[in-house]
């Protein structure tokens, strides 16, 4: 749905951006939270690479199959990591978390169990209220009984 | 759950399962709970607890010292000061939903401090010096006759020396007849000296000493 937006700040660019990471990028970038793009450029690279991985993977992921796989490589990457893209929460967190949201509301609680570290994950990133906005909380809470 | 003492390898498992589904220690944002249990842990944690890895990971990014919070450590943690009364709170607190662990948790709790204790109680043990086993002994030591040099008889029992044998006062005890006794005190270690030997040794100024016998018997 976003393939082309112009953001007033960058009036003067000829060019529109185009493209689900970049327009993130820039939306970030021009908001009061451009914090959210890490300045260290290895963490910047990363969050790159996971809006590409948005994109390419995630947005396939309604389809059951394609689900497993999404929430296996999420969960080995979040194995050894806090946030995505190591110990700063990125745009990147925040994208998933919304892209993740409604397919994460169907899981069940030995699902949930399955993908341990995504599930500590998102429990985590949702407990903003900012960022949750009118989305629901998804329950955590009785995980520890299946451990 | 509770977790026990993170110097112990079963209270940083502990800790790694506390850890699987959580981000921090407390809350949603790191706090100086996580540094306060971070110092509790010292060491860097293994990859066999990988939670407690990623979590050690990341809160060593930051600066500790500028983290919000109340540096202490959450009532979970159980601390070599009050084990008992935090695993007994954390299991009121979770009856209602922890319907599975707590029992099993509570009991290897209730192992672990009895070990705790058992070692302190021996530790005690052996600080405190053995008890020497001493007695006061008071000899009689009778001459052959009037005719006897007391005086050399009481320097010649005197001369004889073992380890764990020290002689103490002494005075002459008239029997009758001018015939006079030794009476002297000695103090002994009972592992180290035999009354009967010292006896013998006595006897075997057989010149000066007729007969020896214990007048007084005494455990210090």
């Amino acid at each position: 749905m976003f393939q082309i937006i112009l953001i007033p700040e960058c009036g003067k660019n000829t060019l529109p951006i185009q493209g689900f990471s970049t327009i993130i990028q820039a939306l970030v970038a021009s908001s009061k939270c451009s914090n959210m793009l890490c300045s260290e450029k290895e963490v910047q690279a990363l969050t790159q690479q996971w809006l590409e991985y948005v994109t390419v993977c995630v947005n396939h992921a309604d389809l059951p199959v394609n689900a497993k796989r999404v929430f296996n490589e999420l969960n080995t990457v979040l194995k050894d990591v806090t946030y995505i893209t190591g110990t700063e929460k990125t745009i990147a967190d925040v994208t998933l978390y919304y892209v993740l949201h409604s397919i994460m509301k169907e899981l069940s609680g030995q699902e949930k169990i399955q993908y341990i570290h995504l599930s500590r994950w998102f429990d985590n990133i949702q407990q903003e209220e900012k960022l949750r906005q009118d989305l629901d909380l998804i329950s955590f809470n009785l995980l520890h009984i299946f451990l | 759950m509770a977790v026990g003492d993170l110097k112990t390898d079963k209270g940083v498992e502990d800790l790694n399962t506390y850890l699987a589904d959580r981000s921090y220690i407390d809350g949603w944002q790191p706090t100086q709970a996580d540094v306060a249990v971070l110092e509790a842990l010292g060491k860097v944690p293994t990859s066999s607890n990988p939670h407690v890895l990623r979590w050690h990971n990341h809160i060593k990014s930051y600066d500790l010292k500028s983290l919000p919070g109340e540096k202490k450590t959450p009532s979970i943690f159980s601390t070599a000061t009050a084990p008992t009364s935090s695993t007994a709170k954390a299991s009121e607190d979770d009856d209602d939903l922890d319907l599975f662990g707590s029992d099993e948790e509570e009991d290897a709790e209730a192992a672990k401090i009895r070990e705790e204790r058992l070692k302190a109680y021996a530790e005690k043990k052996s600080k405190k010096p053995a008890v020497i086993a001493k007695s006061s002994i008071v000899l009689d030591v009778k001459s052959w006759g009037d005719e006897t040099d007391m005086k050399e008889m009481e320097n010649a029992v005197r001369s004889i020396q073992m380890d764990g044998l020290v002689w103490g006062a002494s005075k002459l005890v008239p029997v009758g007849y001018g015939i006079n006794k030794l009476q002297i005190m000695c103090v002994i270690e009972d592992e180290k000296v035999s009354v009967d030997l010292l006896i013998e040794q006595i006897q075997e100024f057989e010149d000066l000493v007729q007969s020896v016998d214990i007048a007084s018997f005494n455990k210090i």
